[in-house]
């Protein structure tokens, strides 16, 4: 698979909590600088979102300081963030 | 898998609520008992008639590692026990977290087996076994349809049954308290000519006693006595029950004695049965004296047995009593699971809130994440409890703290189920304690109802969303709402109908959306309009694409493009250009290859358009854009993208064609001396071909020529040089020069170090000498240098402690030094050499000294084992508490625990272990039980060993069936088949569930001993071809009875011609899809083609429906593949991967060759595509696609385009580069000279121009190979690089060291490159190419040779020498190591593989 062009300041969430949808991933990561962009997939067949999602920052430092966080909640669930995997 | 396999205790004698009344007595039974009892089960396993065959163990663990390894061969039957081992697995799992299997599950796997075909003894013993309790979600009398759905259809797929399936189905009955005819059954199993055995008769007493009806279960004892029957526990505890049902409790209770009297103290089981009685009865002060009695008898309960009692009292109604014995509840290991079963059953049966009230006794869970409950919760809402009842727990849930959110879960539970009405009312419960609801919580409500098509439920939805004052936005109006009307009128129509009313917005994107894939036109109407409002290009960015795929109007898409470019209405946050160009990007990823080429035009036309509106891109985006294209062959539309890029971006676009052709090589000649002296004579410097010299010399062992040369030319001497001839001079054990050089070396460059495996070797050569100080000093300058150990140098630093035993102050002395330095991290093998030094010189104190010391000042305790052994043997105890006091404090109790307990059962000293075993939070530790169960295999303890494995039973997560396979395996070794026998048994009581390996095992065993094998076992393939038997007289066709079955042995005995004759005759016969896939497959293993459709045909004639399953599948693409029908099989896996099936990595291997024969890059690339689709990517090398590709073109005689391919590949950074060797190889065999040179003159520029050497390996490698020495040679001069690539050398070794003859190979490759591995590695594979080889001398010179020169052996190689020299009859000269092969050749793989990873540190 081609990769799309270099989407340098993304990372990726894991073991997001079903409660939490884009509206508040955007909330809770808002707080690290401006969200590009967020993608959550949500699954055709269950109507349930996959537990994982990708959020662009727009600059590198923003995404430092959200990585440098240890450790991120979301709806009282601990949220997961990988970055780096040159997948 | 202990779980799975241990609730067999879990199953004692249920609870009844049926009374018989007492009017039966019993006095004859009693007398029965009195001298039927011939032992108590531990009397009966403990006897020493162990026979001991000494046979030749180290032969038969090979044998078995062997056994094991042949388990890959392919074939239906080994990928079925795969298959067995996932869902045994996925199930065993499942016990363990959750206590139970879901009904899901289990039918899934009941489905999976059945189409599978042929199903296996241990998979019906899997599917019968979890009909039972193993269900508690699911009601009594549906477990038991389910347990005779699964019987009845296996019998139909022509299962064979033996006694342990039926004694699994009695189990079942037991469990699932079904009423049946004992006499029955066992007029059934004689029927099918099945013999009981003590299992069956124990369930059959049990099943009478459950009923109460003594006189039943006294006629079943009269047969166990009368066949001389052990009467064990199980019965005793089933008779508890059965007098107790009858009425008569005072009976009951007086099993108790009439037990002890007959030799046997009752245990756990019959206290239970005892207490369940008086339970049945609500009689608390009997309860409690009997409690009272079970703790006097140290016979302590569990949690599982109280939970049994609380069910009890649930389903009797003796409710008040059930706190009190919540109260005893002591949270052991292994509780959760038991209580989730316990609860979850309740709560089928309607008892929700006792189950609630032991939930409420869960203890608290300390890091905060509660969720406590959740099963509970679950349950609660799938069985359709009263929603109010669910909001209390809920509320006492999170009042108790044992869960954080309860609500919200139960709200997930109602939305998983697609329970609409709860699911509403439940969020608007959230909704009162102020809980956001969240649109996206309506979805799987949504989803459910689009999938039903369901309007009125769409609408009831929405509604209740309304209700719950949230507005359903764009997405999920166009995503969840809309698809279910007929277009949008209709909606807009039917939900003002039902009083909603949508937002103008979202319907107006559903409009965007639907004309962006209708009316391009209409829709730049629509937008450009300024009135238009401002809408997020990704709101309708995948619509507008598939509209400009299937668009031919560019100049509309134009001016799309360019108004989302420019106008700031379309793009949130961020910039239009941007925005766009990202669109351009995903439109083309969007297009598949086929389609790019085939709107080659229209796209350049479009590119071309958008450049003359000045619509720029970004580079970036540019050079994916490119890369799209060229994957897909279009690199003639990449002009006109790069015309699009900002020219304010500077480009380099394409590959920088400069320096592809490199000039050729000057040969270099071998011939040294001439050339240092005209170097020499033009005065110019020659040491590099000095030391070329050097290692030539070195790699022919001519340490005084390399001296002699070194005397000539000092001044040219590199500290590169010097070190090669350190190390020859270690070789040669020739210490003195060696110190001489490395002086000289340190006066020329100071800072130079000696790498890690030379230094190491010389340290070595200097201890061997007597030259301790020495050796220190150089270990001080290797810290000094931060020279690198890897775990193959601290390895032959254990061995060269190993050879110090005899001076343990010398040991030590190093031992400290190499440790203080931090050279080696003190590990447990690094510190055990000085303990077996200390243990060997018979001085126990001194070695427990010297273990503690390890312990305080490194954290190790090395050979705990042979220390605390050594100490009970000689009977110091103060000695012993003291180890022990050290150990306990050290590594904890616990820990401690499982070394007295292996050191108990060692010594024989059995009752103490068994106390050991009764410590309270005591499980299994698989690692140190097969440790020590290795051990006993190994010295051949079998008392020993079946101690330790009848103690464990009772451990939670103890995995019963791994514990019996340590029984089998000794009994191999022995060849004892009664013990073997006896075992099986025993599986069956405690309800294990073989695998098939253990009863593979079994079977050979009684095979080997001319005993019949009492179940049925599918025979592997690679057997049957030994074993085929020549066709049979009686088996012809018109006089046999054709039936399934005798197809089905036809195929399994690859009699393919005899079952394809047979299916011809037998039109009128009915025969189920499953036989005429057999039938095919077995056709098609042996190539018959033709045959094999003709069948299909015969099927597709009598069952309209037939399909060819996946093995089926996967046998017809190979066999198209192999008859170079590539288009066909290309077909029938297309259809294969629609039908959802995955086909094999053969036949996508297979079919790919055949596609590169027919030179079809295209359908190469379609396979590839193919096999991106699936969900889990095959084990599929990832080069099997470009190899293949790069054939195809070569075979279209295209080379430029294969070398090309290629180039891209391996100068692709991002790119795995994985091995060619197989396009060398089929080039070579073809004779394209041509191909050949075009193929390793790039390999040759790869590794020279861009240090990718392993397409340069794999044509040396089969240089070597093919014995053209010269060559290689040539090439390796050729290519400064490749001496380099090591890991590439090392896997040829590996390779090349399994086939027999082929070790001459090896010494070549050796030859020319030496020492691209440590000695020890290489030697070790030496060893294994001389052992495949029976080649005792040449490994008995090696070996010398190794000893000769300090060279350590490792285990693996030392054990294979040592079965090499037993299979000759020798006696071995040095001690053999004690541990498994497997267990050598895994650390020797832990090691290479550490070593490897600090290299790439």
């Amino acid at each position: 698979m081609a990769t799309a062009p270099a989407r340098k300041f993304e990372v990726l969430v894991n073991r997001i909590p079903w409660t939490a949808a884009v509206k508040e991933l955007r909330t809770y990561f808002g707080q690290f600088g401006k969200i590009k962009h967020c993608y959550l997939p949500f699954d055709r067949n269950t109507g349930f979102h996959k537990g994982h999602s990708w959020i662009v920052f727009s600059k590198e430092s923003e995404l430092q300081s959200a990585l440098e966080k240890r450790s991120h909640i979301l709806d009282g669930t601990k949220v997961k963030l990988l970055f780096g995997a040159q997948t | 898998m202990a779980a799975l396999l241990r609730t067999a205790r879990l199953l004692l004698s249920h609870s009844h609520l049926l009374h018989i009344p007492g009017t039966r007595r019993s006095v004859p039974l009693l007398g029965r008992v009195y001298s039927g009892a011939v032992g108590g089960r531990r009397t009966e396993i403990c006897s020493r008639e162990i026979s001991r065959i000494s046979g030749s163990l180290s032969r038969n663990v090979g044998q078995h590692a062997a056994a094991l390894e042949n388990r890959d061969e392919t074939g239906v039957w080994s990928s079925q026990a795969q298959h067995f081992d996932w869902a045994l697995n996925k199930m065993d799992s499942s016990v363990k977290r959750t206590g139970r299997i879901t009904k899901d599950l289990l039918l899934r796997i009941f489905n999976d087996i059945c189409r599978t075909g042929h199903p296996s003894g241990n998979q019906i013993l899997l599917l019968l076994r979890s009909c039972g309790s193993l269900l508690p979600e699911v009601p009594v009398e549906e477990r038991n349809k389910l347990a005779h759905r699964v019987w009845d259809k296996l019998q139909e797929l022509g299962a064979r049954f033996d006694v342990s399936h039926y004694n699994a189905l009695l189990k079942v009955y037991l469990q699932n308290d079904f009423r049946f005819s004992p006499t029955d059954f066992l007029a059934k199993m004689e029927e099918a000519n099945i013999q009981p055995n003590r299992v069956t008769y124990q369930r059959l007493i049990a099943a009478y006693c459950q009923t109460g009806d003594i006189e039943g279960a006294s006629t079943i004892l009269g047969f166990v006595k009368s066949k001389n029957l052990p009467i064990t526990e199980a019965v005793f505890s089933s008779l508890v029950t059965g007098h107790a049902r009858a009425g008569d409790i005072d009976s009951a209770a007086n099993i108790l004695s009439v037990m002890r009297e007959s030799g046997i103290e009752p245990g756990p089981d019959t206290y239970v049965s005892l207490l369940n009685a008086y339970a049945e009865r609500g009689d608390l002060d009997s309860m409690n004296k009997t409690l009272e009695a079970a703790e006097s008898a140290d016979c302590s309960l569990m949690d599982q047995n109280i939970l049994q009692v609380i069910s009890t009292l649930a389903k009797a109604g003796h409710h008040q009593h059930i706190p009190a014995m919540i109260e005893l509840l002591r949270h052991d290991v292994g509780f959760v699971p038991d209580a989730m079963n316990t609860t979850l059953n309740l709560i089928t049966e309607g008892h929700e809130d006792i189950a609630f009230s032991i939930i409420k006794s869960f203890p608290l869970n300390e890091d905060g994440d509660s969720n406590t409950g959740n099963f509970f919760l679950k349950h609660c809402i799938n069985m359709d409890k009263p929603l109010e009842k669910v909001v209390l727990y809920c509320k006492e849930l999170e009042e108790l703290k044992l869960h954080s959110a309860p609500l919200t879960f139960a709200l997930l539970c109602a939305l998983e189920a697609n329970k609409t009405a709860m699911a509403l009312e439940l969020m608007e419960k959230l909704k009162e304690r102020n809980f956001p609801i969240r649109l996206h919580y309506f979805w799987p409500l949504l989803t459910q109802q689009l999938k039903e098509n369901n309007v009125a439920g769409v609408i009831e939805v929405v509604k209740g969303m309304e209700k719950l004052g949230v507005t359903p936005d764009q997405d999920t109006v166009y995503t969840y709402i809309l698809p279910v009307f007929s277009d949008i009128e209709a909606a807009q129509q039917a939900l003002k109908n039902a009083g909603i009313s949508v937002e103008s917005e979202s319907l107006l994107v559903s409009e965007v959306r639907t004309l962006a894939m209708s009316d391009l036109a209409k829709l730049y109407t629509l937008l450009s309009d300024p009135s238009h409002p401002s809408l997020n290009i990704m709101a309708f960015r995948g619509s507008l694409i598939k509209g400009f795929k299937e668009s031919s109007d560019v100049e509309t898409m134009v001016k799309i493009f360019e108004l989302m470019f420019t106008d700031e209405r379309f793009c949130e946050n961020s910039n239009p250009a941007e925005s766009t160009s990202y669109l351009l990007y995903s439109l083309i990823s969007n297009m598949s290859a086929n389609q790019l080429q085939e709107q080659e035009t229209k796209l350049r036309d479009f590119f071309n358009q958008l450049k003359a509106k000045n619509i720029t891109i970004s580079r970036n985006i540019c050079k994916g854009i490119q890369k799209l294209l060229e994957s897909s062959h279009i690199h003639e539309l990449s002009k006109d993208v790069v015309a699009l890029v900002d020219p304010s971006e500077k480009i380099f676009h394409g590959v920088e064609s400069s320096d592809f052709h490199s000039q050729d090589l000057e040969s270099k000649t071998l011939e040294f001396e001439k050339k240092i002296n005209e170097l020499k004579a033009e005065n110019k410097p020659y040491s590099h071909v000095l030391r070329q010299a050097i290692w030539f010399l070195s790699s022919k062992k001519d340490l005084q020529n390399a001296l002699e040369l070194k005397l000539q030319h000092q001044k040219e001497m590199t500290p590169a040089a010097y070190s090669i001839l350190i190390s020859m001079c270690c070789h040669h054990n020739n210490v003195e020069e060696a110190l001489d050089l490395k002086r000289e070396l340190s006066c020329m460059d100071s800072s130079y170090a000696l790498d890690a495996s030379k230094s190491i070797t010389l340290v070595k050569t200097l201890i061997q000498n007597g030259k301790i100080e020495e050796a220190v000093d150089l270990l001080k300058e290797m810290k000094a240098k931060n020279v690198e150990l890897t775990n193959i140098h601290i390895d032959s630093l254990f061995h060269m402690f190993n050879l110090m035993k005899d001076d343990i102050p010398t040991l030590r002395r190093l031992q400290e030094t190499i440790f203080s330095l931090g050279l080696a991290k003190p590990s447990t093998n690094l510190c055990s050499p000085l303990i077996s030094a200390y243990l060997s010189s018979n001085d126990v104190a001194g070695a427990l000294d010297a273990a503690m010391e390890c312990q305080t000042l490194y954290h190790k305790f090395p050979l705990t084992h042979s220390i605390l052994v050594a100490l009970v043997e000689k009977g110091d105890t103060d000695l012993l508490q003291k180890a022990l006091d050290f150990i306990s404090r050290e590594y904890g109790e616990m820990a401690m625990m499982y070394d007295l307990l292996f050191v108990f059962l060692q010594t024989g000293r059995y009752n103490e272990a068994r106390k050991i075993i009764k410590t309270p939070g005591l499980k299994a530790k698989p690692g140190r039980f097969h440790w020590f169960a290795e051990k006993c295999i190994f010295n051949n303890e079998m008392e020993v060993l079946e101690q330790f494995v009848e103690m464990t039973g009772t451990l939670f997560d103890s995995d019963r069936d791994e514990m019996y396979s340590y029984i089998f395996r000794l009994c191999k070794e022995t060849n004892n088949w009664k013990k073997a026998e006896a075992a099986w048994t025993k599986m069956q009581e405690e309800n294990v569930i073989p695998r098939e390996r253990t009863l593979r095992l079994l079977a050979n065993i009684l095979k080997s001993n001319g005993q019949e094998v009492p179940f049925d076992l599918q025979e592997l393939w690679h057997e049957e071809v030994s074993t085929a038997q020549p066709v049979n007289s009686s088996s012809d066709p018109s006089t046999a009875e054709v039936s399934e079955q005798y197809l089905l042995s036809l195929c399994d005995k690859s009699k393919d011609r005899e079952a394809f004759e047979m299916l011809k005759v037998a039109k009128g016969v009915p025969l189920s899809s499953l036989v005429y896939n057999k039938v095919i497959c077995c056709l098609l293993s042996k190539g018959s083609l033709e045959d094999a459709l003709a069948v299909r045909k015969m099927a597709l004639s009598r069952i309209p429906q037939f399909k060819l399953n996946r093995s089926a599948i996967n046998l017809l693409i190979i066999t198209h593949s192999l008859r170079g029908c590539g288009t066909e099989a290309l077909d029938c896996m297309k259809s294969m991967v629609q039908a959802n099936f995955k086909p094999s990595t053969l036949a996508i291997n297979r079919l790919a060759q055949a596609l590169s024969k027919a030179g079809s890059v295209a359908e190469i690339e379609e396979l590839e595509a193919l096999v991106k689709t699936f969900d889990k990517p095959p084990n599929l090398s990832s080069m099997v696609f470009v190899n293949n590709k790069t054939l195809a073109h070569i075979n279209n005689g295209d080379l430029d385009s294969a070398v090309q391919l290629l180039e891209d590949i391996y100068t692709n950074p991002n790119c795995s580069h994985g091995s060619m060797a197989y396009v060398f190889g089929k080039v070579m065999e073809s004779g394209n000279d041509e191909a050949l040179d075009r193929l390793s003159n790039m390999a040759e520029r790869l590794i020279n121009h861009f240090a990718c050497g392993i397409p340069a390996a794999d044509l040396f490698l089969l240089l070597v190979n093919m014995n053209k020495i010269e060559e290689a040679k040539a090439m390796l001069d050729r290519c400064t690089g490749l001496a380099e690539e090591r890991r590439s050398f090392l896997s040829f070794v590996a390779n090349k060291a399994q086939i027999p003859g082929e070790i001459k190979k090896i010494k070549n490759l050796m030859n020319l490159v030496p020492d691209f591995e440590s000695k020890e590695l290489l030697n070790s594979y030496l060893i294994k190419a001389y052992t495949v080889d029976k080649n005792l001398p040449m490994a008995k010179a090696l070996y010398e040779q190794m000893m000769k020169e300090g060279v350590a052996v490792n285990e693996l190689a030392l054990k294979r020498l040592a079965l090499l020299y037993k299979e000759a009859g020798e006696d071995v000269p040095f001690i053999e190591p004690p541990e498994s092969f497997q267990y050598y050749a895994k650390k020797l793989k832990e090691q290479v593989r550490g070593s490897q990873e600090t290299e790439a540190e």
